[in-house]
């Protein structure tokens, strides 16, 4: 889902830099006052973790492959603020170092991967708990927000390809061709983010950033 | 104290576990996007050279043990630029005992 310098229109890349920038305050000016140094070094391993796990390209369909993009896994365990920061870290030193992603186009990766991949899973995780009030609902959100969290990271990514003049696309074909793949992507990041979920929350549920309302549920029922 | 350190120390033996298998079985790289674009001939062009494009030294590709070598440092890298960004981010005087 990386979006390379030269796919995207220049106005396309301001509009995403203004989104992403946006979120980079909110996120450094959030995360100052929630995290602790114990959840800095967790945050500081899952960043390490998801970096390495991006380098693993298993196969899906049409000889094209994938890998996870962990997003939604350290916006629930730390927060999507912190979640968003971690991520663009990764992309990042990925563009900078790697060519994978470009420069002009770090805002719309940011956007797609660190701010939709991050909160719309974290979101609908809280959604699902509070509507339905179990341990079994977090780990059915956690599921369904980062399955939510790929395929409309994917859409937004169609989008910003399929408007912008130089890939020659309409945008519904280009949100398509992205959303069809990262469906499967999908799936695969949301049982390894309900698993994931699950061994923190049995071995250190201390380190995790949970709603109140999480944490009483957790005390009720146990995990 | 001690249990986070042990924390730090499995997800780094982890984070080395996943490099290991990127290079070594699942480093073929062919996303989605790259796969349309190449189809209708439409190419990246790069405002920057990074220094080791597609993960993989320019002289040493194909060469496992570097590609392995060059994932754990940058894992390492990635790590320590976290670390202190979030130390620099935390509030000064905050401790554990404030959560």
């Amino acid at each position: 889902m990386h979006i390379p310098d030269g796919f995207l229109d220049y106005s396309m890349c301001a509009i995403t830099y203004a989104g992403a920038l946006l979120f980079w305050v909110l996120a450094f000016r959030k995360a100052k006052t929630s995290l602790t140094d114990r959840q800095i070094s967790l945050m500081a391993t899952l960043t390490a973790m998801f970096f390495a796990v991006q380098m693993m390209n298993y196969p899906i369909i049409g000889g094209t492959t994938a890998h996870l993009l962990g997003g939604p896994i350290i916006a629930l365990t730390l927060g999507p603020y912190a979640g968003t920061i971690s991520m663009t870290i990764i992309l990042l030193i990925q563009a900078l170092f790697f060519g994978d992603g470009g420069i002009t186009t770090l805002g719309a990766n940011v956007w797609n991967m660190g701010v939709i991949g991050v909160f719309i899973p974290y979101a609908v995780c809280i959604a699902f708990v509070k509507v339905w009030k179990s341990s079994k609902a977090l780990f059915a959100g956690a599921f369904v927000g980062a399955f939510l969290g790929d395929v409309l990271a994917a859409i937004f990514a169609g989008l910003e390809l399929g408007f912008s003049t130089v890939f020659p696309y309409a945008a519904p074909i280009a949100v398509a061709a992205m959303t069809i793949h990262h469906s499967l992507i999908g799936i695969g990041e949301g049982i390894v983010t309900a698993g994931v979920l699950r061994i923190l929350l049995q071995s250190r549920p201390d380190l995790l950033q949970l709603s109140k309302l999480t944490q009483n549920l957790i005390q009720k029922e146990g995990v | 104290m001690r249990k986070d350190k042990s924390l730090i120390l499995i997800g780094i033996i982890i984070s080395v576990f996943f490099v290991i298998v990127g290079a070594v079985w699942l480093s073929q790289s062919a996303e989605t996007l790259d796969e349309v674009a190449e189809h209708f001939g439409v190419g990246a062009t790069s405002i920057w050279n990074p220094p080791i494009p597609d993960y993989e030294i320019s002289g040493y590709e194909g060469n496992i043990p570097m590609n392995i070598t060059v994932g754990i440092v940058f894992t390492l890298l990635v790590f320590g630029v976290t670390l202190v960004v979030g130390k620099g981010l935390r509030a000064p005087m905050r401790t554990e005992n404030e959560v």
